[in-house]
């Protein structure tokens, strides 16, 4: 187990290297640099724009731009933002407490909605009832996140007292919109997972054992089969979370949400190189580590799964 | 070298051998599929409104005149609500909506498949590929998964536009290509799960090349959660176009697109709600109609859920 | 099954209950002249520095504005230059050395008393500044002199008569010597406004708290917080929901929504931003004069404002801002006819041209709100049997096409100053805002002739005979002046809406 968390982590070194270079090289193809955005805010002379993107070193092949970079990223600089001047390690800490809040917030929206319906839809399988709350799952994943999130605004913050429309130091209120936007779009996978899980485990003979037993369904359900049925659940949902730490940008823009997402996606608009390699590196990261724990988790609660890591080393050998 | 030319010697025998069963097999198969989808309900509703779209999509030149009811503007009648002349209301240029609704399900539909069937393509094989070889072949392509799925996908829209120039298909492409790491991990999961199995550690016995054997016995096999990954793919393609759309990372205007019409009409949501709904829901009954065709596909192929 | 249903019946009553008596507020009772501590106002921009030196956009201007102070200020209804830091100045007969006498009564945040130095210590550091407009200003800067501690001397390197309008920018603030060289990064942020720099949090707000030494009259709201609210339609809500006291830019599309509200009061304005295209003079086939005045008189405004503006826009009339030194627009006086609608002149144009038969066009926008526009304008272009295509690319992606020059024709915005030298930038050559990539002799000494002349008819000769040339040429096609607005509670009041956007809410206040 440790030996297999310590190669993962190692594994993410190259990941990191390679996502620096994709995406530096990629911003690089991008058409315009930082120098051209200045140019619709200010006006310049040629001659200005030409000292401008001395300044900014981008003058130099992109080769020798990402290794300049990378020694600094050794080091542990990340560079400071081309925008506004401010180190981007401080920028992206920054936005990672909305992030996390609101990730939380989705997940657990998300799995409030799913489990109940999942598991309803597997003990009603083949009915209407079946059909109707798979598509019930799946509205949220149709309808688009700006569409929802300006909705909710103007439903429920109109009309209900205490619940803002947006922001994030308006405490826990503040949350519960965002993540109603965000926690539906992942309804469907998740709904679908806890259905398709609770249909192999409610085939098991053990739970006919219990039935046996005189107990009654919704405890059978609750208390035996959910348990078992939780594993690829919470694997599904920890990706999930994961993919959300990402930040989330329509959504993040409709309720203003100070979240890691619109930091990246300003980033890549206003060709600040720096803070998108800077900022899509750190997201790389949290994301390996989520899922790393995630992973682990799965094989701390099945001893099955642990088993596994040990035949597949053996294999490899 | 010996061990090889043995092995593909084998390969080619069973081959020739094989041919009359499998192919009888394989009919069989198909028609016990096509059997159980036909009692699929839902399935052949979604199997019905997708022929009806793809009906509307390729004749819709002959249906509307493109120039006047689709593109032509009339600021005159613009922002009007739904009524019989324009049952769907007429867009902030005076459009009519339905036509534009209707029209664009050309590029709309096309989006979405087309882009998840190149993620689909390209994930498979690697998911494929991962899976079924562990070790080195599958750290290789699990980072590399790792570090494309890094890249956001208005970024991928960006660069891929411009480097290839403003075209639905590199609309599809860029779509596409940041789907692909899902892709490539669910089929990995599943191929894990379907390699360790008995019948195919019997196959390796039988001296069948490994293509073969992945190709026709693994990946059947891992079907089910990839269809499903599909179809719900499919919703979230035709969304990811209206955000790329809305750059300008599309389907070049005048020409209608769902994903274009739901973002301009942004501004208008508490105004004339009916320039986001009438989109919204065009991408919600697309999007159901594959996904019960996509369950429906599921339950009859595999053999596990069958009851 | 019931008994889940009601089990979670039960518990989402209890959350709202929850909310709901969590979010009762005590009546309104207080007296009529007690104002809000702090006042919120939602703002449609992300502001990313609080240094007046490293940014210009007008979302940082209202900023600066309100935490530190120039030579000069500018007041936009009357066209009048006020005093701020200093009291007098005195222009020598060539424009190039002025004198400034400054207050002795102003004090930094930081507690420093503001002197000469700090002006000499400007003008050193805004030499490297971060942003070029500002580094190229302080840059024509040749000497700066403190006289004594409250008589300070520029000397110019070229001769400017704009000089006054120039600095009563906000971002040719007034640092402290000290605050900066004790701390770099933090140190621009001290000014001597009225307001200082409490917290500031990209992308999410901007808190600013009074200053109560400030030399001015005392503002009445203790703070200030300015909420980055980007979607409008959200922006709206928080104003109706009365999270925000302020806000700026309702969308056009929900005007009516305001008007509605009793609690609301709608300010709305022409702005000075133009929207226009630009033909590229370069292009081979552009650069017939011919064809691009087919396609100016084909074009039919107010078509493309309705369409693409919500109707609420004013027409533009010329090149040149109507608020702007010198704007001419009598095209009769001198035998020219403005831009209107005219098929019939339009197609005399295209018959003298060199593509009689038509033309096939790129049009280039970068956002998919001018997207709209062009759409109108490609349909109303049928008419000549020119085919337009309509490319969509990103602001950087735009920027680095008017650089290579690469573009047919371009739709934009400029927000001119009212400085008649302003309008240089996009008529002569060697700027980047010259999306026309417009190059004529007299209209470049023109524009030399008008920077150095004093004579105030003479001044304006100069400018009418610049547009008339350019009005004849036609390298740009004026399209409309969008109008834009404040929305804000109806209690609230004392803050200054300019139509350039850059509002002074320094006085504001709202009743409780």
């Amino acid at each position: 187990m440790l030996r297999y968390a310590i190669k993962r982590i190692l594994l993410m070194i190259p990941v990191i290297i390679g996502v620096s270079f994709l995406i530096f090289f990629i911003m690089d193809l991008a058409p315009g640099d930082i120098v051209d955005i200045k140019l619709a805010e200010e006006a310049l002379t040629f001659e200005e724009i030409e000292q401008l993107r001395e300044t900014y070193g981008l003058n130099g092949s992109v080769f020798t731009r990402y290794f300049s970079y990378m020694v600094n990223f050794v080091q542990g600089d990340l560079g400071t933002s081309l925008v506004s001047g401010r180190p981007v390690l401080d920028s992206y800490l920054e936005k990672m407490p909305a992030t996390i809040v609101l990730a939380c917030a989705s997940i657990f929206v998300s799995i409030m909605i799913s489990i109940p319906l999942g598991v309803y839809a597997a003990m009603k399988r083949g009915t209407f009832a079946d059909n109707a709350s798979m598509v019930l799952s799946f509205l949220g994943l149709s309808i688009p996140n700006f569409w929802l999130g300006l909705m909710l605004i103007i439903v429920v913050a109109l009309n209900v007292p205490g619940i803002p429309t947006g922001g994030f130091s308006k405490g826990i209120a503040s949350v519960i919109l965002p993540a109603i936007t965000v926690g539906t779009g992942l309804t469907a996978t998740l709904a679908r997972t806890t259905r398709s899980s609770m249909l192999d485990v409610l085939s098991q003979d053990y739970l006919r054992t219990e039935r046996a037993k005189g107990h009654k369904e919704i405890k059978v359900i609750m208390k035996y089969a959910l348990r078992n049925a939780l594993i690829p659940i919470i694997t599904i949902a920890g990706g999930q979370f994961a993919v959300t730490l990402g930040g989330a940008v329509l959504t993040e823009t409709v309720f203003s949400w100070p979240g890691v997402g619109r930091l990246i996606v300003d980033a890549v608009n206003s060709r600040d190189v720096p803070m998108a390699v800077g900022c899509i590196i750190l997201k790389s990261i949290t994301i390996g580590i989520v899922v790393l724990i995630v992973d682990l988790l799965y094989a701390v609660i099945d001893p099955r799964i642990k088993a596994q890591y040990g035949k597949r080393k053996r294999k490899q050998a | 070298m010996s061990s090889t030319n043995q092995h593909m010697q084998n390969c080619s025998t069973t081959n020739n051998q094989s041919i009359t069963g499998k192919q009888y097999v394989r009919q069989s198969r198909m028609r016990i599929v096509m059997h159980h989808l036909r009692k699929n309900k839902g399935a052949m509703v979604g199997l019905f409104i997708i022929l009806a779209i793809v009906f509307v999509a390729i004749f819709a030149d002959v249906i509307f005149d493109y120039d006047k009811d689709v593109v032509g503007i009339d600021i005159s009648r613009k922002l009007l609500g739904p009524s019989w002349e324009h049952p769907f209301g007429t867009d902030d240029l005076g459009r009519d909506i339905l036509s534009r609704i209707l029209y664009g399900s050309r590029f709309s539909v096309s989006v979405g498949v087309v882009a998840t069937l190149i993620g689909l393509g390209i994930g498979v094989i690697f998911g494929a590929i991962a899976g079924y070889y562990c070790g080195i072949a599958e750290d290789i392509i699990m980072r590399i998964n790792d570090v494309v799925s890094a890249v956001p996908s208005i970024l991928m829209g960006i660069v891929i536009v411009s480097a290839l120039g403003a075209t639905t298909f590199n609309l599809m492409l860029a779509i596409g290509i940041t789907s692909v790491p899902q892709f490539v991990r669910i089929t990995r999961a599943s191929v894990l799960t379907v390699r360790n199995q008995e019948y195919i550690e019997a196959l390796h016995a039988t001296g069948i090349s490994e293509f073969r054997i992945i190709a026709f016995h693994v990946l059947p096999n891992c079907l089910s959660p990839i269809i499903v990954q599909a179809t719900l793919r499919i919703a979230s393609a035709i969304i990811a176009a209206s955000s790329l759309s809305f750059l300008g990372l599309g389907v070049p205007a005048p020409a209608p697109e769902w994903g274009s019409m739901l973002s301009l009409g942004r501004q208008y949501v508490r105004t004339a709600s009916y320039l986001t709904i009438f989109p919204g829901l065009a991408i919600l009954i697309t999007v159901l109609a594959f996904n019960l065709l996509g369950d429906g596909l599921r339950d009859a192929i595999d053999p596990k859920l069958k009851k | 099954m019931k008994r889940t249903v009601i089990v979670t019946l039960l518990i989402l009553l209890s959350c709202s209950l929850v909310f709901a008596t969590g979010a009762k507020e005590e009546p309104g009772t207080a007296a009529a002249t007690t104002y809000k501590e702090e006042v919120v106002i939602g703002v449609q921009s992300r502001t990313s520095s609080t240094n007046p030196t490293s940014q210009t956009s007008v979302a940082h201007k209202i900023m600066f504005n309100l935490t530190h102070n120039g030579f000069v200020g500018y007041d936009e209804r009357t066209k009048e230059i006020l005093p701020e830091l200093a009291t007098e100045w005195k222009a020598s007969s060539d424009l190039k050395t002025w004198t400034f006498t400054l207050r002795d009564d102003v004090y930094f945040h930081n507690g420093e008393k503001l002197t000469a130095d700090d002006v000499l210590f400007t003008w050193e550091y805004g030499k490297n500044a971060s942003n070029a407009t500002v580094k190229s200003f302080w840059n024509g800067v040749e000497s700066v002199k403190a006289i004594d501690d409250y008589h300070v001397e520029l000397v110019l390197k070229a001769a400017n008569i704009d000089l006054l309008h120039l600095l009563s920018n906000e971002y040719f603030a007034i640092l402290n010597r000290e605050a900066v060289t004790a701390d770099a990064t933090k140190g621009p942020d001290i000014g001597t406004g009225p307001y200082v720099n409490k917290e500031f949090f990209s992308g999410d707000y901007t808190l600013l708290e009074r200053f109560d030494r400030y030399w001015g009259e005392a503002p009445v709201t203790k703070t200030l917080r300015f909420r980055y609210l980007p979607e409008g339609t959200a922006r709206l809500a928080a104003l109706e929901n009365g999270e925000i006291d302020v806000c700026q830019a309702p969308n056009n599309t929900e005007l009516d929504i305001i008007k509605a509200n009793s609690d609301l009061v709608l300010n709305t304005w022409q702005t000075t931003a133009l929207t226009f295209l630009a033909l590229n003079t370069e292009d081979p086939i552009l650069s017939d004069p011919n064809l691009r005045l087919a396609i100016a008189y084909a074009i039919k405004v107010q078509d493309v404002i309705d369409g693409a503006a919500s109707g609420f826009a004013g027409t533009a009339n010329g090149m040149w801002g109507y608020f702007q030194y010198g704007f001419f627009d009598d095209w009769k006086s001198v035998g020219q006819s403005s831009y209107e609608t005219n098929l019939a002149t339009a197609k005399e144009y295209m018959a003298k041209s060199k593509s009689p038969n038509g033309a096939t066009l790129k049009f280039t926008a970068a956002s998919a709100w001018t997207v709209n526009a062009l759409q109108i304008i490609q349909d109303q272009l049928k008419a000549l049997n020119i085919t337009v295509e309509i490319e969509q690319v990103d602001a950087a992606g735009l920027s680095r096409k008017s650089v290579s020059g690469d573009y047919q024709v371009i739709i934009y915005s400029v927000t001119f100053t009212s400085a008649g030298s302003d309008a240089a930038r996009i008529f002569t050559p060697g700027n980047s805002v010259n999306y026309a990539r417009y190059n004529n002799a007299r209209v470049n000494e023109l524009f030399s002739l008008g920077a150095s002349e004093t004579d105030d008819a003479k001044r304006k000769a100069y400018y009418k005979e610049i547009q008339t040339i350019v009005h004849a040429e036609c390298p740009y096609i004026p399209l409309y002046y969008a109008n834009s607005g404040v929305a804000h509670s109806k209690v609230a009041e004392g803050a200054v809406y300019n139509t350039s956007g850059s509002h002074d809410y320094t006085y504001i206040k709202v009743a409780k």
